[in-house]
């Protein structure tokens, strides 16, 4: 009895806080999502045989076995093997390295142009917002596609041009997001309470701002990441994505993107098919998840 | 209004010149001389294309993928054709042509860009536009349904499935879909714009267009069904809505008047702001279907290296999705009075 008294009147003085923390809350927000926990798992799945891939087959890339050429899956080569006799699995692996890594590094790409850009945009104003979202504008106006096809048809399918082309070609929407909520952020009190204890801009960019925007940078970049593998695989289908024989999911799937092929050997399209489409709606599940998470109007 | 539009047009204009000589300085960074063929056209009229290649002296090395992919004239016909002026006035002359429709030759072919320009632009704004419809149509339809029935079944399956949309690549889409319905079930010619042998009639031209439009708008429906329902979500929950439902206002009064009028305005802007996209991306569903449009000839021009045609189908464009915007922004005003332009 005297024992519950003493914990009462100490929880008085110290007023314990039982809720749990912040990212305790939103990461069970996000496993109640199902689409979100599926999702997560199989970028998991993926990202980690893809950087495992040496231990995961057996075979390398551009190994050629002249006993099968054309082969269904079977114990050997457990997704067939492709018109040269390469193993599907292999390649499907290190075209998961190249289309992940040339995702992720595009979008780093355009996400620090974009935060950059935009906090300057948004953050001072005047002359360099107008002149940034001028450009924004003529950006976005084209075709994003056409001016990468016009680069890339300039100097080449090169694997640095193919990430200079998506990474610095997809700011201006990014751009203009960050500007919008830096916008926002810029009028409100703790900002001018900072200016007033005589907070540099440069540190109220870094500690107030930047902060702030990072959950709509995380969201963006997961959404981003998939964007970006698709339109390699577009530019494949054109011909100017990652050149072969590197191979790209991209690649993979243009290179047996044909009626006879796809009807006749379905193990050439259809893993590098689901591998690509599921990693991009995995993205766009987890996406979607953390901005239902940090926008607090959208939560059920 | 009329100021307005005016007032847009005069910061269109610098926009497009920005744009158009960007785009022209980047190509003379291009081995040889690849604006050669942009300034040929109005001294080489009814020449076939060898006629003009043998008159002209021009060099081509182009067999092959490797670095050698120059195109380049004589010391005399450079100087006649003003390739060695500096960049500013060569731009200045091409424009100058540009604007009386004269889009040079093209670097690969030798054929006139002009005529050629003329048809690919029909057919590529004929499927976009009627794609786009379709989209829209699709895309406020679903997604208002969806919202009014959130997380009802409809809800459900029309969320999985945009998702399967938003993650397959549009190429590969069609090639599903040609081989499903024209080559299994054979509803659908597998591609072209109309059948040679017939000639082609409207009404084959249209059986032709029919599996194109319905790919590209289904496809690009996707992104439009999301917003819809949450700009209409977004609008159930608002204060005004209540208000109405409180006064006892009927519920289709409601949601016609109250409801989708608001919505639906974010939804315009959207899809304004989808047009480059879907001219760009409509270059996968032309190349899939055989379908010689635009989008089809710069994905070619692209990887054959022809920069007059990639400067020439730039610039149109540019224009076309500016001259989109500007549609856009009226039909703005005209749906939405709060807006003004003054």
């Amino acid at each position: 009895m005297s024992v519950q008294v003493a914990t009462s009147t100490e929880s008085d003085q110290e007023v314990p806080i039982e809720r749990p923390s912040l990212a305790a809350q939103n990461a069970r927000m996000f496993l109640r999502n199902p689409g979100a926990v599926v999702g997560l798992a199989f970028m998991l799945v993926i990202t980690l045989s893809v950087i495992f891939a040496p231990w995961v087959t057996p075979f390398e890339p551009q190994e050629i076995d002249v006993q099968a050429i054309r082969k269904p899956p079977s114990v050997d080569h457990l997704l067939g093997t492709d018109l040269t006799g390469r193993d599907m699995l292999t390649r499907i692996l290190y075209g998961g390295r190249v289309s992940l890594l040339i995702g992720l590094l595009a979008v780093i790409i355009r996400t620090v142009i974009g935060l950059v850009l935009g906090a300057v945009s948004g953050y001072f104003g005047g002359v360099a917002d107008f002149l940034i979202q001028r450009v924004v504008d003529i950006m976005m106006n084209f075709p994003t596609i056409f001016l990468l096809l016009i680069l890339v048809g300039i100097f080449g399918p090169t694997p640095s041009m193919l990430l200079i082309g998506l990474g610095a070609l997809g700011w201006p929407p990014d751009t203009r997001v960050f500007r919008g909520q830096i916008l926002s952020i810029r009028e409100l009190d703790y900002i001018l309470a900072a200016r007033a204890i005589g907070t540099t801009n440069w540190g109220i960019i870094r500690q107030h701002v930047m902060p702030n925007v990072m959950h709509l940078v995380l969201v963006n970049m997961t959404l981003n990441i998939g964007v970006v593998i698709i339109a390699e695989a577009g530019l494949s289908f054109l011909g100017l994505g990652v050149q072969p024989p590197t191979p790209s999911w991209g690649n993979l799937l243009t290179s047996s993107n044909n009626l006879t092929l796809i009807q006749r050997f379905w193990w050439l399209w259809v893993p590098p098919g689901l591998v690509l489409v599921g990693t991009v709606i995995a993205l766009n599940l987890i996406g979607d998840a953390l901005r239902d998470i940090f926008d607090p109007r959208r939560r059920r | 209004m009329t100021q307005y539009i005016v007032r847009r047009l005069l910061t269109v204009i610098p926009m497009l010149l920005v744009i158009t000589y960007l785009a022209f300085s980047l190509m003379r960074l291009a081995p040889g001389d690849p604006t050669l063929f942009m300034f040929l056209a109005s001294d080489t009229q009814g020449m076939t294309p060898q006629q003009v290649r043998d008159q002209m002296g021009i060099r081509e090395a182009y067999k092959g993928r490797g670095d050698e992919e120059v195109v380049s004239a004589s010391e005399f016909q450079k100087e006649k054709l003003g390739l060695n002026d500096p960049i500013p006035v060569q731009y200045f002359n091409w424009m100058s042509k540009v604007v009386q429709g004269d889009f040079g030759r093209a670097m690969r072919t030798a054929e006139l860009i002009g005529p050629q320009m003329r048809l690919r632009v029909g057919v590529t704004v004929r499927l976009t536009i009627l794609a786009t419809l379709l989209s829209v149509l699709i895309g406020i339809v679903v997604g208002s349904i969806s919202a009014l029935y959130q997380y009802s079944l409809f809800d459900n399956v029309v969320s999985f499935i945009t998702y399967i949309f938003i993650g397959v690549p549009g190429f590969l889409l069609a090639t599903w879909v040609i081989i499903f319905f024209s080559i299994r079930l054979g509803w659908f010619p597998a591609g072209g714009m109309y059948n040679p042998r017939t000639g082609g009639d409207f009404a084959d031209r249209a059986y032709h267009m029919a599996l194109p439009v319905l790919v590209m708008g289904i496809s690009g429906s996707a992104g439009l069904i999301r917003w819809t329902r949450s700009s209409v979500l977004e609008t159930m929950r608002a204060d005004f809505v209540t208000v109405a439902r409180a006064k006892g206002m009927k519920e289709r009064v409601v949601r016609s008047r109250h409801i989708f009028r608001n919505a639906l305005l974010p939804v315009i802007t959207i899809i304004g702001r989808g047009v480059p996209d879907i001219i760009g991306g409509s270059a996968f569903f032309e190349l899939a279907f055989n379908y010689p449009g635009m989008g089809m000839w710069v994905a070619q021009a692209a990887a054959a290296k022809d920069f007059s045609v990639l400067m020439a189908a730039a610039t149109v464009t540019a224009v076309l999705v500016i001259f989109v915007n500007l549609v856009v922004d009226i039909a703005y005003v005209w749906v939405d009075p709060r807006v003004a332009y003054s």
